[in-house]
């Protein structure tokens, strides 16, 4: 498995192979609606999704991260940890408990460093998450960020100011986790 | 991470007796008495900790002024662990260590009681 490439689960439920992202790196969930063993996080600050991150066996190996006020709700509970410090969030002064889980796994997934981050059913369509997205961009302007989408024969120009984000769709990612393997 | 791997999360401190807290090492050679008792609360600890505790469980023998440190693996034995201290009559530092299984972070939170319990701060 590559050690540059990690996927991102946002908010939108969508259809997907999941096994064919982690051919191609790890794999971030913030939401508890896939049947899926291979996670290696799941990232959120809700107290029902985390109790059913806990009580999914699907999760059973899945690393489980929550912010740290959330975190000290769960405080006896060790299959949960609290997220690392998050420089954009430290940047910004922003309080961590109202961001996103999908903002959340977005972060953590940068913050492991990897050189691509999938983004796959993150919600763009809320105009305040996709500001924010381009914000993110800007901040980590070293790690490709690439927004994987449905094929559509329309172009979507959201990401052309920014050097570091793509457009993918899911034949050319599937093209792409082929070539990986 | 394996499941069989064992992982030591959590860092507690079992206040000593009151006559030996705050004993230096100075002081502490000579007064073999503390030591003794000093001693026999560290094997009173090791066999409650055999008898309460479900999982592994970790004492730490570096001398410490303040009191015993013990790594435990179970939230769940932690917090019986705390529950039962008038059970012991012991007490605990109000500051619990965790450490952070992505990060390897190690961070203190405070142990605060209130009239109905206790929560984490």
């Amino acid at each position: 498995m590559s050690n540059n490439n990690i996927s991102v689960f946002g908010s939108v439920n969508i259809e997907f192979d999941l096994d064919v992202c982690s051919r191609v790196g790890d794999v971030i969930t913030s939401t508890d609606t896939y049947d899926f063993s291979k996670f290696k996080y799941a990232v959120s600050n809700n107290d029902f999704r985390l109790q059913r991150f806990m009580n999914e066996k699907s999760f059973a190996d899945t690393k489980i991260v929550t912010t740290t006020p959330t975190f000290k709700k769960y405080f006896f509970f060790p299959e949960i940890d609290f997220l690392p410090d998050l420089a954009y969030i430290s940047a910004n002064s922003i309080d961590i408990d109202s961001c996103s889980d999908q903002l959340l796994a977005l972060l953590l997934a940068i913050w492991t460093e990897k050189k691509h981050v999938f983004l796959f059913g993150y919600d763009i369509e809320d105009l305040t998450e996709r500001e924010i997205l381009w914000e993110v961009g800007k901040f980590y302007p070293h790690t490709n960020i690439v927004y994987v989408r449905k094929p559509n024969i329309n172009k979507i120009s959201l990401f052309d100011s920014y050097p570091n984000m793509s457009v993918m769709d899911y034949n050319e990612f599937k093209v792409f986790a082929n070539e990986k393997v | 991470m394996k499941k069989s791997d064992v992982f030591l999360k959590y860092y507690i401190t079992v206040r000593w007796p009151p006559v030996c807290r705050n004993r230096s090492l100075e002081v502490m050679e000579t007064r073999p008495d503390l030591v003794d008792q000093m001693n026999a609360f560290r094997v009173k600890i090791e066999n409650v900790c055999k008898l309460l505790l479900k999982h592994r469980c970790q004492m730490d023998y570096n001398h410490n002024l303040l009191g015993v440190n013990l790594w435990l693996e179970s939230g769940q034995d932690l917090y019986e662990f705390i529950l039962r201290q008038p059970e012991f009559e012991w007490e605990l530092l109000p500051e619990i260590g965790v450490v952070n299984r992505l990060t390897g972070e190690f961070k203190k939170f405070n142990l605060v009681y209130t009239p109905n319990g206790f929560y984490i701060d």
